[in-house]
């Protein structure tokens, strides 16, 4: 979809983060994705990620974009930005605890 | 006059969950699997300002609570049930509103099976289960299932020292938040105070339509399907202009955020969330109410049913999700 | 920008939504409509009828009110609000009561000197079952009395005439099946049930007596003059007129009694229109129906009648009716209160009257 392409080109830098596109790093498309499956998805990415990696989430809802951060935070994992490229699309980059 | 302001509600009971992202599924999973506590705050704060709010006004003579009678196999049955098809729908009754009001079509999808699970259990072709479930009820000698009749407080000061009690420890708990991080729209401080103001109106606004309950969702969907489907129109409350308004205010707020985009999920969570409405539905009918019927509005009235279902509700939503978190790994 | 132009509108919206709901509930409290400030006479400027779903109009309600004619085996059906006569039932055997099922589709007739009951279509107008009572403890001979539902019409308590013992039947679908039975010691007279039907009161010589419906154990017995009760429509408190005209009022929850002062003997029933917190009886000879505050009996006004009402109801619609021995109607406003209109009932001599408005809503399913 041409929102994600988008957001793939634009947000990790503007955060002044990693490059996303750097090896290791991951990418997770969960714009059409609704809770809890934005907050599984995420969690289980980040389990398998290694730590110190870079993980890159892609969300189409507020809730998901200001929950999503909070309970990886407590996690105990960093959040290193949240983006929002576009209307209704935010970009959480989180580096693994 | 009084259809106007209940739309009005409606309207802005929409606009306040869009604006605080209030989903009581991510508020129930989060006890268990995550340590974030924003929205359950949120949810502690609605009932704080409900359960004094409905007390006061019933000691003052303005409001009758009516209390779910306690049915204990269809209130555990039908809670888990729905806590289940809330996991798979992706939101709660109230949740599935004003997502789709929003734009997303997945929730549309959930509200339409909602729709149907509602109406299919109640009044429809499983009846009957209704009825079998509903058969055993519990009461407190003779009288409502509340707390206070089962703990047989009858004076006033009595009364109010429990409730001081409650909403000391709760208050106390809430005032102990650690800030809250990314917050878009609304915190939960706000969105927990403009969400429980708006569910004490509700009780206010159905009082002067005659109507003795505050804030509901199942019922309204059934009176609306039964409507737009059959004609029948004995139903229609205020109850139902409220639930209409839901999704206008939720679309007004997502719009001012430029959120209201058209989404489109992929066929298989489509459906998925088609079924998870239904299921959904199916259990609200049971259980004779909602996440909003039961887990705010029941709760309220401190009926022991209420809690039940509430408690049950939670048990759904944790189980499926510990289901959902297993399939995934799974598939990893 | 347009995004901005767009959230200046929705503040607005929300502004005036806002305005609107809080302009709606502080009406709400300072007309009386809520709470008990007592009423400021407003009159109802919005014209909202007060039923239990919001606003009604008369086609919108089935059934209606049912009339037992003194003349005839008939029983008249008439619109609730606009009083035009909707049918007429052919009764087959005469009748002591009449007891709308709580959805109000069928009505049950007590037969005279029987245990036998009638039931009636009050939609279709035709009979539809005869229906055998038994009892275990009373046998054959026995002459059923009174009859009560419960809210969701799945039980049915039955009284027998001359006798204490309460029969209670599971209901559906017009049949009826014993489930058990007791006895409510030197009690008599018509059975009352609180909200869920899970206390039952009846009459006795000490007042009413307080009984668990599941197994009749008795709870109290509340200390009252002899009266007719009537529970209120919030089931907090039992109205009761005993008679020599005074009201007495129980509140349900501590069954504390009040006595509260009238100016004028009331007779009759109390009578309490759906979803409205005022209580009416007749007084004067039925010249005058008293207004009181149902939860603490304050006289709120009295309303003169053109003729002496021989009936006193709640029409199903809102409205209270008191209806003359010719079948004049004078409907009353419970929310003002005042007279409101006058109709006559075609052809009708009442003898009892009670309202039978189906409702498809009517029990508790779902919040």
């Amino acid at each position: 979809m041409s929102n994600e392409n988008n957001a793939r080109n634009n947000s990790p830098a503007a955060a002044g983060g990693p490059n996303a596109d750097s090896a290791g790093d991951r990418v997770l498309h969960l714009t059409n994705e609704v809770c809890p499956y934005t907050f599984v998805k995420s969690k289980l990415a980040l389990e398998e990620a290694a730590p110190g990696s870079i993980l890159e989430i892609h969300l189409g809802n507020s809730e998901s974009a200001s929950n999503v951060p909070r309970s990886i935070e407590l996690e105990g994992h960093e959040v290193l930005g949240i983006d929002q490229p576009e209307a209704g699309h935010w970009v959480v980059t989180v580096k693994r605890a | 006059m009084i259809i106007a302001a209940a739309l009005a509600l409606g309207l802005l009971l929409g606009y306040a969950l869009q604006r605080g992202g209030f989903c009581m599924n991510t508020a129930f999973r989060s006890f268990v699997y995550e340590k974030d506590r924003s929205l359950v705050r949120a949810w502690i704060l609605v009932l704080v300002i409900n359960i004094i709010g409905v007390q006061l006004l019933t000691e003052l003579g303005v409001l009758y609570p009516q209390v779910a009678p306690f049915f204990w196999p269809a209130i555990i049955l039908g809670g888990f049930v729905f806590g289940v098809g809330m996991v798979l729908a992706g939101g709660c009754a109230s949740g599935t509103y004003y997502r789709c009001g929003r734009g997303m079509l997945g929730s549309t999808g959930a509200l339409l099976g909602f729709a149907l699970g509602t109406a299919v259990v109640d009044g429809g072709a499983l009846l009957g289960l209704q009825r079998v479930l509903r058969a055993p009820t519990l009461d407190v000698g003779g009288r409502e299932a509340t707390v206070f009749n089962l703990l047989g407080i009858e004076s006033l000061g009595a009364r109010w020292a429990l409730l001081g009690a409650l909403a000391a420890v709760a208050v106390f708990w809430l005032a102990r938040a650690p800030k809250q991080r990314f917050v878009i729209g609304w915190g939960w401080m706000r969105t927990g105070a403009a969400v429980g103001l708006l569910a004490l109106a509700a009780w206010l606004v159905s009082a002067l339509a005659g109507r003795e309950f505050g804030l509901s969702f199942t019922q309204p969907t059934v009176a609306i399907t039964r409507f737009l489907v059959a004609g029948d129109s004995s139903g229609i409350s205020v109850a139902s202009y409220m639930v209409i308004g839901v999704p206008i205010g939720a679309l007004l707020a997502a719009k001012a955020a430029g959120e209201a985009i058209l989404r489109l999920p992929e066929p298989r969570t489509l459906l998925r969330q088609f079924g998870g409405g239904v299921t959904m539905g199916g259990g609200a009918s049971i259980a004779g109410g909602c996440n909003i019927g039961h887990s705010i509005t029941g709760v309220s009235t401190l009926g022991i049913g209420a809690i039940v279902a509430t408690v049950f509700i939670m048990i759904g939503s944790w189980a499926m999700t510990w289901a959902v978190l297993r399939s995934e790994r799974g598939r990893a | 920008m347009t995004s901005n132009a767009f959230s200046v509108f929705a503040r607005g919206v929300i502004a005036g939504a806002t305005a609107l709901l809080l302009g709606v509930i502080g009406w709400g409290f300072l007309s009386g409509e809520l709470g008990s400030a007592g009423p400021l006479v407003l009159g109802d400027p919005f014209g909202v009828a007060r039923g239990a779903s919001g606003d009604l109009e008369g086609e919108d309600l089935e059934g209606g009110v049912l009339v037992q004619d003194e003349r005839a085996d008939t029983i008249w059906v008439f619109d609730p609000v606009t009083g035009d006569r909707r049918g007429e039932i052919a009764v087959a055997r005469p009748f002591l009561e009449m007891v709308p099922t709580p959805g109000g589709v069928s009505v049950f007739t007590v037969v005279e000197g029987a245990a036998e009951l009638e039931v009636y279509s009050t939609t279709e107008y035709h009979h539809e079952a005869t229906i055998e009572l038994e009892s275990e403890r009373l046998g054959a001979g026995a002459q059923t009395e009174h009859l009560l539902f419960s809210e969701n019409g799945d039980t049915l308590f039955v009284t027998w005439r001359n006798s204490p013992v309460v029969s209670v039947y599971s209901h559906s679908m017009r049949e009826l099946s014993l489930r058990h039975e007791f006895e409510i010691p030197e009690s008599s007279g018509p059975l009352l049930r609180n909200r869920r039907a899970t206390r039952l009161y009846r009459s006795t010589p000490d007042g009413p007596a307080v009984v668990f419906a599941r197994n009749g154990e008795l709870l109290e017995t509340i200390s009252a003059s002899p009266a007719a009760w009537r529970f209120n429509s919030g089931y907090t408190h039992l109205w009761g007129v005993d008679e020599h005209g005074g009201v007495q009022l129980v509140e349900e929850r501590t069954s504390r009694l009040a006595q509260p002062d009238l100016p004028s003997a009331a007779e009759g029933e109390p009578v309490f229109a759906s979803g409205a917190e005022t209580a009416f009886v007749l007084s004067s000879g039925g010249r005058r129906v008293a207004a009181f505050e149902s939860r603490t009996g304050r006289l709120i006004r009295e309303i003169e009648l053109p003729s002496a009402a021989t009936h006193l109801v709640s029409s199903g619609a809102g409205t209270v009716w008191a209806v003359d021995e010719h079948g004049e109607v004078s409907v009353i406003d419970p929310s003002v209160p005042a007279l409101q209109e006058r109709f006559a009932l075609q052809d009708a001599v009442p003898k009892t009257v009670v309202s039978s408005i189906v409702q498809r809503e009517g029990s508790f399913a779902c919040f």
